[in-house]
């Protein structure tokens, strides 16, 4: 096997780059870009002056090279997005902590957000991509994110409890989701207090709101017809009981509104959170059915290809095409392609472009664990995983080792992450992911599929109640893996925990992947076989020669 | 290479591995040479020799034919490089591949610009510019009444939206009740009645006030003592009716420190802050009062129906 680590260093080079140039002002990013770019020329200069004199191969000179051009790609592009945000009106509202008016497009839906103290009003949260800013007797243009932290009910008011639902539900479930906030796409107005983000967020500010957003403008076309589809979703849902009925909308469009704290607590602990987050893994499911059936129908290659392109992007629009999705569909699509291609060597490859391009296009990605925890699972699912499935698919066949190699590899490459935020191994995070697996394509497809048939309640609640069946194991499995013994195993803290972790996932790999032991033929006993000897160059031998040089017996 | 093998079949493997090895080429097409004959290779003894590197384990077959094996792992290792993996239940090791070529360098770089280039004019096209005044509302215009009212006209209206009726009184030439267009000040009310008699004291008035509907314009003489339900429209601008404490809201832009200390929970020293305020940044909103050093969201809150802008 081959592995492809030629961009690997340009892709961690990106990486650090995009760490940097979120925090710095963009004049300091463009000379350090001026010097970062004289240096790749130089190494260019080197390379082409040896590929003159007819050396031609690889050298490490040239990787360098490929790591500071991808590293001044990130810092140019980063600089002139962050100056965009830097000019105008809104940075000197936000500085002074001032009050104005915003508006702009909405970009994520209203979340509830969890209550600071018991008793606490709701409140719930969302993003506007502000176009227009009012403060002072003045207006201007604006560039950048703004969370929006509004009170939760129909006019933004605070709402004490709804007649006969009470807010929070029985089990802190927030109640329906209807007029929680603005339409997503939609343009709205919206007034409030500005205050500033941490340096290197992907918000410019928070606003927190005084009134309630005014919609001035409305939703784009898909955007509408999004929203329509996830209504539906929540619709169905909204018959289900129970667990049911709180993941059918994240499993199907990504929507955790109505997740409980007390299971999303329980899937973070059995480590199934990503079920109900969008994943890579939607968009890989969605595209190997589509593959499937198009290669049922036999349908040439090049149509089968434009099919799953086209339902991915559907897809894109239908969970919305915020930077967690969009990376989550870039991820899905490599792991896709490295796990249906068998194609290990292409693998880290296409990983490390599609983050290089990721993080040219939006920089902040890299500050964000989402980003770290996809691109982790996806490197150890390509790199990891496939081996692994191979070399247990001799016993177990190709489907069970690949359902059993892929959280293994995913885990051992998650896992220093979750330490870093929740200070504790999930070390039953494999077995539930293994049980929870045979239903999550169920419940994900079946849902989309509900959704889609939601026109004909006849026909659409018979099957949201499968899919609903389907989350109500997942949700079953979350909570008694949370239950179990060991669920929140604590871990040396700090950084050499994080350290020590990745070290023992790498020793668990070498285990895994090592050298086979073997029944020796001859004694019986276990012996190890070690891996036969490639030549390096061939040695030319006359067979004479070798014949001679033949070890007698 | 002279290996006794009389086969056309294994001659012309070895044909194709010695162009392998000797022409140093690209790898072959994938459908072509090292899949098919890969398998089984004849051997001296009869014996079929695994091709395969990883499945002779043996290495008695590899030191006997060492031109042969060495070719095909060269060729294996070609395979692996283009195809990623090898055929075969097993991957004979793993190689990692770190440097890349010039080519495949410059290749990304353009690739690189080009992206940067698309996102650096994406962003260049949404670069705010410099923020614009915007335009001051004019203050106390009854402003939704005129439009409607001209627009569609109501049936039966027995007074007629577009005018007010006040009362003129004091030392005016002729005391009397007069109808005015909405928007009228106290000097048109004034002169309205004929105009002020030559004894009356105007500075007491603010003349430029709007006229509010059903108000009484007294017209002092300089000793008058000034009556206190007429001090608030009197010294209001813009502001309340009749009554003191204003049902009317005070716009914050023109109104005086004495108009703003008739708001609740305001004193002498936040209206003077709202002045001072004011002067550097008008109030877009009412939003923007929490501003004001010392008016948090409580006061705000009690504020908000109390003023406008």
């Amino acid at each position: 096997m081959t592995l492809d680590l030629r961009l690997v260093p340009a892709a961690l080079a990106a990486w650090v780059a995009a760490l940097v140039v979120v925090r710095v002002s963009p004049s300091g990013t463009l000379v350090a870009c001026a010097a970062a770019s004289a240096a790749a020329a130089g190494c260019a200069v080197t390379a082409a002056r040896r590929w003159w004199h007819g050396t031609r191969r690889p050298a490490r000179r040239q990787a360098v090279c490929l790591a500071l051009l991808a590293g001044v790609a990130v810092g140019a592009s980063g600089a002139a997005q962050v100056a965009a945000r830097e000019d105008g009106l809104l940075p000197d509202l936000v500085a002074r902590g001032g009050a104005g008016v915003l508006v702009g497009r909405v970009v994520a839906e209203p979340v509830p957000v969890r209550a600071a103290w018991p008793g606490a009003p709701p409140r719930v949260r969302w993003a506007l991509d502000v176009d227009r800013v009012e403060a002072g007797g003045r207006t201007g243009a604006a560039v950048g994110r703004v969370v929006v932290l509004a009170a939760a009910g129909p006019d933004g008011a605070p709402t004490g409890g709804r007649e006969g639902a009470p807010v929070g539900g029985p089990e802190g479930a927030p109640v329906d989701g209807q007029d929680r906030g603005p339409r997503h796409g939609a343009v709205v107005r919206v007034a409030g207090r500005l205050r500033a983000t941490d340096a290197g967020a992907r918000e410019v500010a928070v606003l927190v709101a005084r009134t309630a957003a005014v919609e001035v403008g409305p939703p784009r076309t898909w955007d509408a017809v999004a929203g329509r589809v996830r209504e539906h979703v929540g619709g169905l849902a909204a018959d289900l009981p129970g667990d049911a009925g709180a993941l059918l909308p994240g499993v199907t469009v990504g929507d955790t509104a109505r997740v409980p704290d007390d299971l999303a607590d329980a899937m973070r602990a059995s480590g199934l959170t990503h079920l109900v987050a969008v994943s890579g893994a939607h968009f890989a499911l969605v595209a190997a059915l589509v593959l499937a059936l198009t290669a049922a129908l036999r349908a040439p290659p090049r149509l089968q290809a434009a099919a799953t392109a086209a339902v991915g992007l559907a897809m894109l629009v239908l969970v919305h095409p915020e930077p967690s999705v969009v990376r989550a569909a870039a991820m899905g699509a490599v792991g896709a392609l490295g796990l249906a291609a068998g194609r290990p060597a292409h693998s880290p490859a296409a990983l490390a472009t599609a983050v290089v391009v990721l993080l040219v296009v939006d920089p902040w990605l890299a500050g964000e664990l989402g980003f770290a925890l996809s691109v982790a699972a996806t490197a150890g699912i390509v790199v990891v995983g496939v081996p692994l499935a191979r070399r247990w698919s001799a016993r177990l066949g190709r489907g069970a080792a690949a359902a059993l190699a892929v959280p293994v590899a995913a885990q051992v490459a998650c896992g220093p992450l979750v330490l870093v935020v929740s200070g504790a191994l999930t070390p039953w995070g494999v077995p539930a992911n293994v049980v929870a697996a045979p239903a999550v394509a169920p419940a994900t497809l079946l849902g989309l599929l509900a959704a889609a048939l939601a026109p004909w309640p006849a026909v659409a609640s018979p099957v949201a109640a499968v899919a609903g069946a389907a989350c109500w194991w997942l949700g079953a499995v979350a909570r008694c893996a949370a239950r179990l013994p060991g669920a929140q195993l604590a871990w040396l803290p700090g950084v050499a925990g994080v350290v020590l972790l990745a070290l023992v996932g790498v020793a668990l790999v070498r285990l895994l992947l090592g050298p086979r032991p073997e029944v020796s033929a001859t004694s019986g006993t276990l012996v190890t076989c070690p891996r036969p000897p490639v030549p390096a160059a061939p040695p030319v031998v006359a067979p004479a020669a070798s014949a001679a040089r033949r070890p007698p017996g | 290479m002279t290996s006794p093998d009389p086969t056309p079949r294994g001659d012309d493997v070895r044909a194709r591995l010695r162009a392998l090895t000797a022409a140093d080429p690209l790898p072959p097409a994938p459908s072509g040479a090292p899949t098919q004959p890969l398998p089984t290779v004849g051997a001296p003894g009869g014996a079929a020799v695994p091709a395969h590197p990883a499945v002779s384990r043996t290495g008695r077959e590899d030191a006997r034919r060492p031109g042969a094996t060495s070719a095909l792992a060269v060729a294996a290792a070609r395979y692996a490089d283009a195809h990623g993996v090898l055929p075969g239940p097993e991957p004979a090791r793993t190689r990692v591949r770190w440097r890349p070529t010039l080519a495949s360098v410059l290749a990304a770089a353009a690739a690189l610009a080009l992206l940067v280039g698309a996102v650096v004019l994406r962003t260049a096209g949404t670069r705010p510019g410099p923020p614009v005044a915007l335009p001051v509302p004019l203050p106390a215009q009854t402003a939704s009444a005129v439009p409607v009212g001209a627009a569609v006209p109501p049936p039966s209206a027995a007074p007629t939206p577009a005018e007010v009726v006040v009362d003129v009184a004091g030392a005016v030439a002729r005391p009397q009740v007069v109808r005015l267009p909405v928007g009228a000040r106290v000097v048109d009310a004034i002169a309205a009645a004929g105009g002020a008699t030559d004894d009356a004291d105007l500075a007491r008035l603010n003349l430029a006030r709007v006229l509010l509907d059903g108000e009484q314009v007294l017209v002092p003489r300089p000793g008058d003592p000034v009556p206190a339900p007429d001090l608030a429209p009197a010294t209001a601008a813009g502001g309340g009716s009749g009554a003191p404490g204003g049902a009317g809201p005070v716009d914050l832009n023109p109104a005086d420190e004495a108009t703003l200390e008739t708001l609740p929970g305001i004193g002498p020293v936040l209206a003077g802050r709202i002045v001072e305020h004011r002067a550097t940044r008008p109030f877009g909103s009412v939003d923007e009062l929490v501003d004001v050093p010392g008016i948090g969201p409580a006061l705000m809150a009690r504020l908000r129906d109390r003023v406008r802008v």
